[in-house]
């Protein structure tokens, strides 16, 4: 109310301010002919000067003189020479006032957003936090951390907690930016260094930049930094040179400690490349498991025969169960040996770790009918029995069960994206379990598979708004 | 309004953005309609409008940028354009960074003008300053509605994001924040000349009173027109850091056209005002350039023509914008194909003449702004017909505007030396003598210092052949050598101010002229990967790498360089180039080391490093910068000193700012080019042999992604792919013109700078000769229609000079203008 007050004040000083040319009387102008005209009598007499400083002949000045004439003649003929005057008209200055003042007003009301106030960051993050945090998103309460933090951060320590903090809530850039306070604290410790370029990394999306390279080189030169050496081997990677990449990590791993907390990322990374160039994984890394050496066996070579393949195969659903498309796989191979029975077991363990999820199930149906095992098994969704079993679980069961069912929707999604209703169940089935990266992935991938259609893509992000899911692409 | 409504300023500017829409329409109309009724007061509340109106555009702008300021992310354009980790500077600054924010900006301008033209015109007679108060609304009307209806700044979200989405580095930065103002200020000011030229029309009279009153406002755009593409170019120089300072690349293009049609308005204005003639084509020019500032705002810039996708994606804007130019402009040139038959045309002047030398000038320029405008469109306008894509780049440009504008620059030299209505021409050619001597004892000289390229040395001689001009004509005006030194000092001192103004103008683009020639035909660079330690010679200097450290500023980290120039063993300067990475934008940008001699900077640039210890480095002699800059900056000196001509107010100004314009001056840069160097190391051919075919090769060719960047000033993916194509035939064994030619069959002629004559180029190629002969044919058409000199009879003289005694002005009603 206040508020449209001020408006109405607004428009009643313009208003005002616009009415009062209508307002006065008497006032009086002579006419344009005498503008111009004192604009030649000007040009008439610089001709003047001109000629008295020699600038022109005479007969220059007197050609010059004349044509100036003519004008001051045509001008006093066709313009108005006399003395116009105001008239009060207070019917126009009324007039006047309420359009500008009305029409302000109305365009406003029609266009305008008169409940929303302003909104500046700084008091509302702390609001907004709160708000979030108090319902239970652990993300806010991290950022209420370094809210309550980052004012206060002066030592090492603080900053070095801040950065990390920010690093939890994957706020990378922010992260790097505390991590270079703490570098400069720490009077650039190799170790705080090289968290700070890991952090730049992350911010430039796991692409390690030149200046964090840099940085890195620098923390190796020092202390012989492991996370640094890391980082230039994936530089390396990301520069094609695969080998060099591939033979750092095995330098790492071999002079790390088998406990080290680095050395399954190393691990995986080398069983990874050991896949893409096609390396025997058995002979770099003497000591790989049997999921390991799975993982990196080139489907394509029939190098190894059928029964290893499908025990190490066996070997790595057993470390990792939720790969439906392995227990398919490994079902064919059985299937293949004549190994029926078998067959049909791995489907069954396969649909065991995805009973809540449908589309997974109707996968395995379909495997179990092109492979010929198949036995009539009516599996689509949670069957009443299920939900009423459901009830009666643990809340670890209970949840382990929903996971299952929200995995099955997002393989489901990922063939089928044109989906809205499936998408924005998933999203809240996110925030449900409060697996905030799950949600926003989520959010990110349904927006792009409606880039090309604003109504639903809006809704998408209305929904993850609601839900406090934080969304960077919009 | 803080106090009272604390909490609601982003909503009082988005009513006070409403109240300024409704007060346009209003002053719009009341004093069309006082016109008619013969009302003074309908006539005199365009004043208060024009003042209303621009008080509260600029209550909008404080309120967005107060949004911007305080991180309001509940306004979708700050949640869109802004940062909270961003520096107060550049969040203000990021106001205008954006469409919604640069259309407020430039609505604020042009109710600036509005407001100074009800304040400080008042030596325009009422009725006409009340009608081009009308028509300033008129524009206002169809742009506050477009900025309420499809790009509102103070559109709302319901939810707000918890930050925003931040700004490209490369705008952080001073040059940018201050070149959108002043280039709009320049563009926008143009308004006024379309008003006044549209309220002559309406009113059906263009007289040199007319004239005298429209000049102060020419003057001050262009003014600020030439500033403002000075700084983009200045930014672009400095900030991009590969020396280069104009790419003819559609947005700079688009500022220059203007820039080229206002210099010629600048002169026929003064036809106009002296001789009474050249009305129409005055009128014309006036509604043109304004016609091609909007083409430059809204068409270019915005990019909603660059491609034909933009257009599509948003449609509504696109059609609502086509739709308020073809209204406007469409609008004005009808009016002027209706009025201009039953206007007076013509005084008579002899070929040889003042008026004839300012005549050539306009018909040089305007054909000249026709090759620059066809060479920027025609591009746009093939895709948008038969979807082929064509390059026109620098060396179209090159061949077909330089000439003209060269040519014209020369003309300027005589031009001050004629003398109204009818000159001497032998007397022209022996006061012209002095000058010419002079250029060619330049060039010889600079020949015998081994400045020997004929280009440059053609360059550098005009210049000093339009500066001598230019200086002996100052010398002739105060009597010299004739006077005694005293005389002649005290006439300089007497000399009115648009003489100076002339001089000034003329000399800065003398200044301009030979800082581009001297930039483009000797800029000297090397690009090579060093060691610490490691020295390259370049244009006599040499630049030694001596480190390389990491640092960190306020929100980046950099690596930068130490470099030594030393000549002849005595150091010269230490340059420090830097590479920065800003984590939050994830984006590198390149500060130049740059050192700046009277004859040149020397300019240092750091690269990528090469993973041995070894740093790509890119350094360049960049003779005449100085000058170029300096040449701008004097020429927009010269048309403020008019401005303050007192008898801008009232009287006439005998001579003034005539141009010539600059080959060079040229520049801006709105858009965003590619960052830092382009080159990685290790692509570079050991040969220098091969390495210079490679890279003469390469600025023939464009970088695909980038706006008419050649691929060896481009540090693109593409840019780069294709730089390993040229390289790959050349160690292939391929002469230069194999190599061209596998290229275009495999991109198409698209990748060529300079677009091959063929049937779909034919127009490109032959638009400059018809603009020329265009040109010749409306030179002609006006130099022949000559109105004899009017005689008047003995009583109509006495009766004038009775008029002209007389001074009846009654100047206590006239405000503090007046005379």
């Amino acid at each position: 109310m206040m508020f449209w007050l001020v408006l109405a004040l607004a428009a009643a000083l313009t208003a005002l301010w616009l009415a009062r040319p209508f307002l006065l009387r008497g006032q009086s102008e002579s006419g344009e002919a005498e503008h111009a005209i004192s604009i030649y009598r000007d040009q008439r007499e610089e001709v003047g000067r001109d000629a008295a400083s020699g600038l022109i002949s005479a007969a220059e000045r007197d050609a010059a003189d004349q044509e100036i004439e003519s004008r001051a003649l045509r001008a006093a003929r066709a313009l108005d020479t006399g003395i116009s005057v105001t008239r009060r008209a207070p019917s126009l200055a009324l007039a006047v006032a309420l359009l500008a003042a009305a029409g302000s007003l109305g365009l406003y009301g029609w266009v305008g957003a008169p409940t929303i106030p302003d909104q500046p960051l700084a008091a509302r993050k702390a609001a907004l936090l709160e708000r979030r945090a108090a319902a239970g998103d652990r993300e806010s309460q991290a950022m209420l951390a370094i809210e309550r933090g980052r004012d206060e951060a002066e030592s090492f320590e603080d900053w070095w907690v801040l950065a990390r903090s920010y690093a939890a809530v994957g706020d990378y850039a922010s992260a790097a930016d505390a991590y270079r306070r703490a570098a400069e604290l720490s009077g650039d410790d190799p170790g705080v260094l090289s968290a700070y370029a890991e952090a730049m990394t992350l911010a430039n999306g796991n692409k390690v930049p030149l200046a964090a390279k840099l940085i890195f080189s620098q923390a190796v030169q020092q202390a012989n930094d492991p996370r640094a050496r890391y980082y230039l081997a994936l530089a390396k990677a990301q520069a094609q040179d695969f080998e060099g990449a591939l033979a750092d990590w095995l330098v790492l791993l071999g002079e790390s400690d088998a406990g080290a907390p680095w050395v399954p990322l190393v691990r995986r990374d080398i069983v990874n490349m050991a896949r893409f160039l096609k390396r025997d994984l058995a002979a770099l890394l003497p000591d790989a498991s049997e999921a390991e050496l799975a993982k990196a066996a080139i489907p394509v070579e029939g190098a190894a025969d059928p029964a290893t393949r499908i025990d190490r195969l066996a070997a790595a659903l057993e470390a990792e169960p939720k790969n439906w498309e392995g227990w398919i796989e490994l079902a064919r191979m059985r299937a293949e040996q004549g190994e029926a029975e078998e067959a049909r077991a791995a489907l069954e363990a396969g649909r065991e770790h995805y009973a809540g999820a449908p589309f997974v199930l109707a996968k395995f149906d379909e495997a179990s009918q092109v492979l010929g095992l198949a036995e009539q098994r009516p599996a689509r969704g949670p069957s009443d029995a299920d939900v009423a079993a459901a009830a009666e679980m643990s809340p670890d069961d209970r949840d382990a069960m929903v996971r299952g069912m929200v995995e099955g929707l997002a393989a489901r999604l990922e063939g089928q994206p044109q989906d809205l209703e499936g998408w924005l169940m998933l999203i809240r089935s996110y925030a449900v379990l409060q697996d905030a990266q799950a949600a926003r992935d989520a959010v990110q991938s349904a927006s792009a598979a409606f880039a090309g259609e604003p109504a639903k893509r809006d809704r998408i992000i209305g929904l993850a708004d609601s839900l406090g899911v934080s969304t960077e692409q919009r | 309004m803080t106090d009272l409504t604390p909490g609601m300023i982003v909503e009082f500017g988005h009513f006070a953005l409403c109240l300024a829409l409704i007060v346009a329409a209003l002053q719009c109309a009341v004093p069309l309609i006082g016109l008619q009724r013969d009302s003074l007061n309908a006539l005199r509340f365009a004043d208060a409008g024009a003042q209303v109106q621009f008080l509260a555009t600029a209550c909008a702008m404080a309120a967005l940028t107060y949004a911007y300021v305080v991180s309001d992310f509940s306004v979708a354009n700050v949640a869109m354009n802004s940062h909270s980790g961003k520096p107060l500077l550049y969040k203000v600054t990021g106001v205008w960074a954006n469409h919604e924010g640069s259309m407020l900006l430039w609505v604020l301008m042009l109710t600036l003008f509005g407001a100074l033209i009800s304040l400080f015109g008042r030596s325009v007679p009422t009725a006409m300053r009340a009608t081009v108060l009308a028509v300033q609304g008129g524009i206002a009307v169809g742009f506050f509605a477009y900025i309420l209806l499809t790009s509102n700044p103070f559109a709302r979200l319901a939810v707000p994001p918890l930050d925003g989405q931040g700004m490209n580095p490369l705008l952080q930065d001073p040059g940018v924040a201050f070149h959108p103002p002043m280039l709009y200020l320049g563009y926008v000011g143009f308004s006024t000349a379309f008003s006044f030229a549209v309220a002559a029309l309406i009113r059906g009279r263009v007289d040199p009173a007319w004239a005298r009153w429209v000049r102060p406002w020419i003057l001050v755009a262009w003014a600020a027109l030439t500033l403002g593409i000075a700084l983009g170019s200045w930014w672009a120089y400095y900030e991009l850091g590969w020396g280069g300072f104009w790419f003819w690349d559609p947005v700079e293009n688009a500022s220059f056209m203007p820039w080229l049609l206002a210099t010629a308005l600048l002169h026929s204005a003064i036809v106009v005002e002296k001789r009474e003639a050249l009305q129409k084509w005055t009128i014309l020019l006036a509604i043109l350039t304004f016609a091609l500032s909007l083409i430059g705002t809204f068409l270019v810039r915005s990019g909603i023509l660059s491609s034909v996708h933009s257009f599509a994606t948003d449609p509504e804007r696109g059609v609502f914008i086509l739709a308020l130019l073809f209204l406007q402009v469409g609008g004005a040139l009808a009016l002027f194909a209706w009025r201009a038959p039953m206007m007076r045309d013509g005084g008579y002047f002899a070929p040889v003449s003042r008026e004839g030398a300012l005549l050539l000038n306009n018909a040089l320029l305007a054909a000249a702004t026709g090759v620059v405008f066809i060479g920027t469109l025609y591009p746009l306008f093939l895709e948008l017909m038969t979807v082929e894509k064509i390059t026109v780049g620098a060396p179209y440009f090159n061949q077909t505007f330089l000439p003209i504008f060269a040519v014209t620059a020369a003309v300027a030299a005589a031009g001050p030396f004629l003398s109204w209505k009818r000159a001497d021409l032998r007397g022209l050619l022996q006061r012209l003598r002095a000058a010419f001597a002079v250029a060619v004892v330049a060039a010889v000289v600079l020949a015998l210092f081994g400045w020997r390229e004929p280009l440059g040395l053609a360059g550098l001689a005009l210049a000093a052949w339009l500066a001598s001009a230019t200086l002996a004509d100052l010398l002739a005006r105060i009597g010299l050598p004739k006077v005694k030194l005293s005389v002649a000092l005290k006439r300089l001192v007497g000399l009115p101010t648009s003489a100076w103004g002339l001089v000034f103008g003329h000399m800065g683009v003398a200044l301009a002229i030979a800082g581009v020639a001297a930039l483009s035909v000797w800029q000297t660079e090397a690009i090579q990967v060093q060691r610490p330690g490691e020295t390259q010679q370049v244009a006599g200097y040499e630049f030694s790498l001596l480190d390389v450290g990491n640092g960190r500023g306020a929100n980046y980290q950099t690596s930068i360089a130490t470099v030594k120039v030393a000549r002849d063993g005595e150091t010269v300067a230490l340059l420090f180039p830097e590479r920065r990475w800003y984590p939050v934008e994830r984006q590198p940008t390149t500060e130049a080391g740059i050192v700046t001699l009277w004859h040149g900077d020397l300019y240092a640039v750091l690269g990528d490093p090469d993973g041995a210890g070894g740093w790509i480095t890119r350094y360049y002699y960049n003779p005449g910068v100085v000058w170029m800059w300096a040449g701008a900056l004097v020429m927009a000196l010269g048309a403020l000193i008019s401005v303050c001509d007192r008898r801008l107010r009232v009287g006439a100004p005998r001579r003034t700012l005539r141009p010539a314009a600059t080959a060079a001056l040229l520049a801006l840069l709105i858009c965003v080019p590619q960052p830092a160097p382009a080159i990685a190391p290790g692509e570079m051919f050991d040969d220098p042999a091969k390495e210079a075919r490679a890279q003469a090769i390469g600025k023939q060719l464009r970088c695909l992604v980038c706006q008419n960047q050649s691929i060896f000033d481009s540090n693109a993916d593409l840019a780069r792919d294709l730089r390993m194509v040229v390289r790959e035939r050349i160690e292939a064994g391929d002469s230069d013109e194999a190599v061209m030619a596998y290229v275009t069959a495999r991109y198409g002629d698209f990748v060529l700078l300079r677009p091959p004559v063929g049937s779909k180029t034919l127009v490109l190629w032959a638009a400059p000769l018809a603009f020329l002969l265009l040109a010749a044919f409306m030179a002609r058409h006006y130099s022949r229609r000559r109105r004899p000199p009017e005689a008047l009879s003995a009583t109509e003289r006495a009766r004038a000079k009775d008029i002209l005694a007389k001074d009846t002005l009654a100047k206590d009603n006239l405000g503090g203008g007046g005379s």
